[in-house]
């Protein structure tokens, strides 16, 4: 079988920092919502090394992922997949891609807005802070992946500075015995939760999609294993000063961590409860992490179906959204969806079907090159990229007039 | 409202894919470094092999594509339309005038001009018949009567009063008719009585010892002492000519005519700079005339390698543009991007450089500018050094700099005069000025409205004690002073000067502590309206600051709905839309998002002899500016003394 190949679509160049950037915003923006307390309860004094484990094998399946992806040059991993296996075969993968996705940042949207409502706007009804937040996400999914990259850069280097602010000015609150007993629930439970923790991580996933995004490949290598180390570090260092401010026993309980953190800060009478300024911070966070999400959505949807554009599927997929972040009833279900459905089962499309995937991708190829003597399919000459169906005339068309 | 980009959302057509103009890395080597298939198809086919090859069919493709009628016949048709395709001589014969060029009309010499003997009646009758018809004709024919009743119908004499035209004859013994056309307050009349009549009328002798030169052609080198006389035979040239200031000498039995340079009108003269006044640096400012202004960067950047494109656009009346550049530093792809935006306009008339800027900025919709316009020529010197290009238009005093970085836009001249650390000094003050000009107001009603708790409780106190007696919610009162603040503006640039100093102290009053005593605004907010006032009065970009006063009034309403969340979100707007805007395919945000390659020059600003690049973003040709070590006494070493890690790369300075 030798299919054609799906279309790319157009995203623009990215570079190499703003695409790291991005990654790391679009993980690390996490810290913001409830995960560090629910690591804190699984952990308990060790938690903080969870992520590190996560990131230690996340980085171990991406990079399976990159050098099985290196055999194929200028495809990701659905065009791979379709040209291989046959076309039907990429529709169903994308579709459960985007799917996980779509579920993911539903759950986000809810969180953020819960966390709005909850901490700075009371008086305001969900509704309408969820409306804004995706009008925000939906201009940033319209401005593509070009633009997300770029913002994220320029936001990184605000977060970086407000989150080691927000990391320092508590520090008076401190107390490394709460870090004790070091090994927290033992190393056998912290590798445990590690591995089911890898969920966090959704690099691998996007960065075998976003592969043709970047001129030269070995540059994702930097991109892939950078954004994992940095998002594994701020992981675990929020999770060292959470910990070490309140107790592991208290933290389970902390539905917004990095908020009560701003909460707690006293440095003098001038400066202290600075937690309106942090807003700043996840506000911007979930508008990057919200866009990402839906421009990926679409990104995907279009790709599995061979559409030559995804903006047209935007406005769908923000209302999906919509409806989708409101059908948990409450905030607690929410956060019992996100840890019992999410946590324990996101890592097995989020990692582990990426890297079967891509494995399964050079078996494939090596297997038909051996049938055709020698000639590896990626040799073949490449058919036009320029779109399907009535979309392939169009470079006739041109000519034509 | 653009209701076309809402329907687009919903709307799928081939328009979506096409690529806008964008200056990038990738489009040079692309297919160098991506052969073999490395790298990625970029969407819609556009890098690797797979574009590449298909770039190439399609390049095929279109050579084979025969066009009827190429682009300059056709211009030659429309021109031949405008002015008569034909003319008939005295037998009725139509002769087709020539429109390849294959035809050439040379210019009679003296000699065969007396040897033919053309009797004057015929070439009366002869004119009669040519300018007779409908329309004129396309070249300047060989009598002056015909010639003259084409002037009467383009320029719409006699009722056109500030044409003139002077009859006169060329002295000598065989005295010749002639006409000087010029438009009376465009050309220097003095010029035209010693460099034209008196030596035509007075000075010339025309002899037969001549015969064997173009008759045309002696006048032009021996007789007409301008310094710039060029011959035309087409009328749309001459009638360029006229308009521009230049008189046009006709002769009678010449079909071409001479045009001399005698442009004097009265314009302002090289004054102080009105917008962007430096301390430190030059004071002189473009004015309303054209060449002094392209003079002007002449006369600082004395390179051979200085380019002046001319161009003109408008159909009823034309504008000079004139595109300028450095050869082997701007980025070919931008010059020719350039010129093909402006020979796209097509309107009647191009008043200002503000209305170019309009058709050929990059995103109409959009807040930020994409234009640097200044009036400073040391701006647009140093501009163009750096790959940039300045377009000049007519008579605007206000010069457009391309492609500019946002970051530009916060700069003056200045900076790069001072010291380092002042200019970074002053640099800094305009980001934060730039800050609060967008956002204390906004940020007063969060605090004051949303978020009281994170402001310490004595400031909570005064302020809420101070807006105790104030009966509107803060952000009508913000809005109020806010309003009254661009009242003064405007009225402070409309107000005739003489009434001047009368608006400082209305303004003073009404802002001050009348609107206090009435109890109407609170005191605090007097400080946050001024400081606020004085943050976008700080801008050193007259459109940049009105990006400021605009978007201001967005921030004021997103916290007044939404307090802190609502700021954040109309940032984060904000951002999105200024890292997708572009100026020429030059991210207007880089060299920061993206990340491009440049010199310690964007926010704060390093010494000049680190500088030794220029901007990246603009992607030069060549991008070196100067010698890797520039300060070679100051015991700095040799550059082949460095470790090699830093050869080319740094500047030393006393290092």
């Amino acid at each position: 079988m030798n299919a054609k190949r799906l279309p790319l679509i157009h995203t623009g160049r990215v570079g190499v920092v703003e695409l790291t950037a991005l990654m790391t915003v679009y993980s690390s923006t996490e810290i913001f919502l409830s995960m560090p307390s629910r690591i804190a309860v699984e952990g308990a004094g060790f938690a903080w090394a969870i992520p590190l484990v996560s990131g230690t094998l996340v980085t171990i399946a991406f990079l399976i992922v990159h050098f099985c992806l290196k055999r194929f040059p200028g495809e990701n991993l659905l065009q791979v997949i379709s040209r291989l296996f046959g076309r039907f075969t990429a529709l169903p993968i994308a579709l459960v891609f985007a799917v996980l996705l779509l579920a993911q940042t539903a759950l986000v949207t809810r969180e953020f807005t819960e966390t709005v409502v909850t901490t700075v706007l009371p008086a305001t009804p969900s509704a309408v802070i969820a409306f804004t937040f995706l009008l925000a996400a939906f201009y940033y999914a319209y401005k593509g992946l070009e633009g997300l990259s770029r913002t994220a850069l320029l936001f990184s280097y605000f977060c970086l500075v407000g989150v080691a602010l927000l990391l320092i000015l508590p520090l008076s609150w401190f107390d490394v015995r709460l870090l004790l007993p070091i090994w927290g629930r033992g190393i056998g439970n912290t590798l445990w939760f590690g591995a089911i923790n890898s969920s966090l991580f959704f690099n691998v996933l996007f960065l075998s999609v976003l592969y043709p995004t970047l001129r030269n490949r070995d540059h994702f290598l930097y991109v892939g294993v950078i954004s994992t180390i940095v998002t594994a570090v701020i992981f675990s260092i929020v999770l060292v000063v959470f910990l070490g401010t309140f107790a592991p026993a208290v933290s389970g309980k902390v539905p917004f961590p990095m908020y009560q953190l701003a909460r707690v800060i006293y440095v003098g009478r001038f400066v202290q409860r600075l937690e309106a300024i942090f807003v700043f911070l996840w506000t911007a966070a979930a508008v990057i992490k919200m866009g990402f999400g839906l421009w990926m959505v679409a990104y995907l949807y279009a790709l599995g179906f061979g559409m030559p554009l995804y903006r047209p599927l935007l406005a769908p997929v923000t209302l999906q959204l919509y409806v989708l972040s409101f059908l948990p009833p409450d905030f607690p279900a929410v956060l019992a969806l996100s840890a019992s459905v999410f946590e324990p089962y996101g890592w097995l499309v989020g990692v582990a079907l990426p890297v079967l995937l891509a494995v399964a991708a050079v078996l494939g190829d090596w297997w038909r090159k051996r049938r055709k003597n020698g000639r590896s399919v990626s040799e073949q000459p490449k058919t036009s990229t320029k779109g399907s169906g009535r979309w392939s005339k169009r470079g006739r068309t041109l000519l034509r007039s | 409202m653009h209701w076309g980009n809402w329907v687009r959302l919903l709307t799928v057509d081939d328009s979506i894919m096409d690529k806008q103009f964008e200056l990038t890395p990738e489009d040079e080597d692309e297919g160098a470094e991506q052969g073999g298939g490395q790298g990625g198809g970029q969407g819609g086919g556009q890098g690797g092999e797979q574009g590449g090859g298909q770039g190439a069919e399609q390049g095929a493709g279109k050579r084979r594509v025969r066009r009827p009628c190429g682009p300059s016949r056709q211009r030659l048709k429309a021109l031949s339309a405008e002015y008569g395709e034909q003319w008939v001589d005295g037998q009725g014969k139509v002769y087709a005038r020539r429109l390849s060029g294959s035809r050439r009309v040379s210019a009679p010499t003296y000699a065969a001009l007396r040897a033919r003997a053309i009797p004057l009646q015929q070439a009366r009758r002869r004119a009669e018949k040519t300018a007779g018809g409908d329309r004129e004709a396309a070249y300047i024919a060989h009598d002056l009567a015909g010639n003259r009743k084409t002037l009467d119908r383009v320029f719409h004499l006699p009722l056109n009063a500030d044409l003139v035209v002077r009859d006169f004859r060329v002295g000598g013994r065989h005295p010749i008719a002639a006409l000087a056309v010029f438009v009376d307050g465009l050309a220097d009349k003095n010029i035209i009585n010693t460099h034209i009549l008196e030596p035509l009328m007075i000075l010339t002798e025309l002899d037969d010892a001549q015969g064997d030169i173009e008759w045309i052609e002696w006048v032009r080198r021996a007789l007409l002492p301008g310094n710039q006389v060029m011959e035309v035979s087409m009328w749309k040239g001459a009638v360029e000519n006229i308009l521009a200031g230049s008189t046009l000498v006709f002769f009678e039995g010449v079909n071409a005519a001479l045009s001399v340079e005698t442009k004097g009108w009265e314009h302002r003269t090289v004054s102080n700079s009105q917008t962007e006044a430096v301390v430190r640096g030059p004071h002189d400012a473009f004015t309303e005339n054209f060449r002094a202004n392209t003079g002007l960067i002449r006369a600082r950047l004395r390179s051979s390698h200085l380019i002046t494109e001319m161009m003109q656009v408008g159909t009823l009346a034309v504008t000079d543009v004139a595109v300028m550049y450095i050869q082997g530093i701007v980025n070919p792809k931008l010059i020719k991007e350039v010129k093909r935006r402006i020979a796209a306009v097509q309107v009647d008339y191009l008043a200002d450089s503000g209305i170019m800027e309009q058709f050929i900025e990059d995103d109409p919709i959009g807040v930020i500018p994409k234009f640097l316009s200044t009036e400073r020529p040391d701006r647009v010197a140093q501009a163009l050094t750096e790959g940039q290009f300045a377009i000049f238009v007519g008579h605007s005093p206000h010069v457009l700099v391309a492609p500019v970085l946002f970051w530009s836009l916060l700069q003056t001249a200045e900076d790069a005069y001072l010291r380092w650390p002042f200019g970074s000094f002053i640099r800094l003050i305009r980001v934060m000025a730039l800050a609060i000009g967008l956002l204390l107001p906004a940020l007063y009603i969060a605090v004051t409205n949303y978020h009281p708790e994170m402001i310490p409780t004595d400031l909570m106190l005064a302020v809420a004690a101070s807006r105790e007696r104030v009966p509107f919610p803060v952000v009508s009162e913000v809005l109020i002073m806010e309003f009254s603040l661009e009242l003064i503006r405007e009225a402070g640039i409309r107000i005739p000067s003489v009434i001047g100093p009368t608006i400082g102290i209305v303004g003073a009053l009404i802002l001050g502590q009348a609107a206090v005593a009435a109890g109407i605004i609170s005191p605090l907010l007097i400080i946050i309206v001024a400081v606020t006032a004085l943050g976008s009065f700080t801008m050193p970009n007259y459109n940049l600051s009105f990006t400021v006063r605009v978007l201001r009034f967005g921030f004021i309403v997103a916290s007044a709905l939404f307090g802190f969340y609502g700021v954040t979100l109309g940032l984060m707007l904000l951002i999105m839309h200024a890292v997708s805007v572009r100026s020429f395919g030059v991210p207007i945000l880089s060299p920061i998002a993206p990340r491009r390659k440049s010199s310690k020059d964007v926010i704060g600003r390093g010494q000049v002899f680190t500088m030794e690049d220029r901007p990246g973003s603009y992607m030069p040709v060549d991008s070196r500016r100067q010698a890797p070590v520039t300060r070679p006494w100051s015991g700095a070493a040799h550059e082949s003394d460095l470790p090699r890690g830093r050869r080319r790369r740094r500047s030393r300075g006393n290092a």
